[in-house]
């Protein structure tokens, strides 16, 4: 149990302050949640299209490559890699979605793929080759949706946190904390005017007045 | 900014037909030793590790994907795992949040 605050007017209006701050924090974070909610659930639909499209351009890129990186050996693949392509680059900016930072990803694959066929790799290279650019393009959308879901999820759990706090503890102790105050306040005031009474009828019996 | 890619030796390859480079770490430590690598480079943006690698590191690789900051790590399927991160995903978000996808 939590301790109880001393029985004054200052406590009451403290206790009564908390309680409507954590009333109206618990409104707020409880909107958040429902945004944050209906955001991942738009974004999931998005991912489920996303990774389905991923898979599927990797699985297709692995049939071409794992034979075709079998066939050319160690050292025509040394060759290939060092002719590789530039380095895929990547812009990453971020959006804000209830104060939660979600990245909105492009990809730049840099020039035209290069083509095999004259380093001695078999046709099935210069497949993968093409097939890499599909997944590199299809990597954009997975990237961005599966990080704001990790995102999202994250935040909406904390967030579910802070509002079982509230509801579960702060609410419940401060009003707690306004009703025992309240009712210590109540009883001195029926106490003090049980003294009143009682002085009064005493000093009208012993002929006294009393102010 | 650039990506880069922890994994097998295929996956690895692979992605290096599209001039993304990466690692072929041999343990589970060795994996989270590569990704740590490439957290301290500002340069980098995405850390791609292969499914069967994440899965290998078991819980130790969760924190990675909570990551808030940048480079983001995430899961990609693999020759050895096509799984991907849907599973993952779908069984988080059922059992903290309880929200079915």
């Amino acid at each position: 149990m939590a301790k109880r605050p001393a029985p004054t007017k200052a406590n009451l209006f403290k206790a009564q302050h908390d309680l409507r701050f954590a009333t109206e924090g618990y409104e707020l974070l409880n909107q958040k949640r429902d945004v944050l909610v209906m955001e991942l659930m738009s974004v999931s639909a998005s991912f489920v299209t996303a990774e389905g499209g991923l898979r599927t351009s990797m699985g297709s890129a692995f049939e071409a490559f794992v034979p075709a990186y079998l066939a050319a050996g160690q050292e025509t693949m040394q060759r290939v890699f060092a002719a590789g392509r530039q380095d895929v680059s990547l812009e990453v900016q971020q959006r804000g979605v209830m104060g939660t930072l979600v990245p909105e990803v492009r990809i730049d694959q840099g020039g035209e793929p290069l083509f095999t066929g004259l380093l001695d790799a078999t046709p099935a290279m210069d497949a993968a080759v093409t097939r890499m650019a599909t997944v590199i393009g299809s990597l954009t959308q997975y990237i961005e949706t599966v990080a704001t879901i990790w995102r999202l999820a994250t935040e909406i759990e904390k967030t579910q946190r802070r509002i079982n706090a509230i509801e579960n503890v702060f609410i419940p102790e401060s009003q707690e904390a306004v009703r025992w105050i309240k009712s210590v306040m109540e009883e001195n005031d029926r106490e003090e005017l049980f003294r009143r009474k009682l002085l009064k009828s005493q000093s009208s019996e012993s002929g006294d007045s009393y102010e | 900014m650039k990506i880069r890619v922890v994994g097998d030796k295929l996956l690895v390859g692979l992605f290096q037909l599209s001039g993304v480079t990466g690692t072929t770490p041999v343990t589970p430590d060795a994996t989270a030793a590569a990704i740590e690598d490439y957290l301290t480079d500002p340069e980098i943006g995405v850390v791609l590790v292969g499914s069967s690698y994440a899965a290998h590191m078991g819980p130790a690789f969760r924190p990675y994907l909570q990551r808030r900051k940048l480079p983001m790590v995430l899961r990609v399927p693999d020759r050895e795992d096509q799984a991907g991160c849907a599973d993952e995903i779908r069984e988080y978000l059922q059992r903290s949040l309880g929200i079915r996808l």
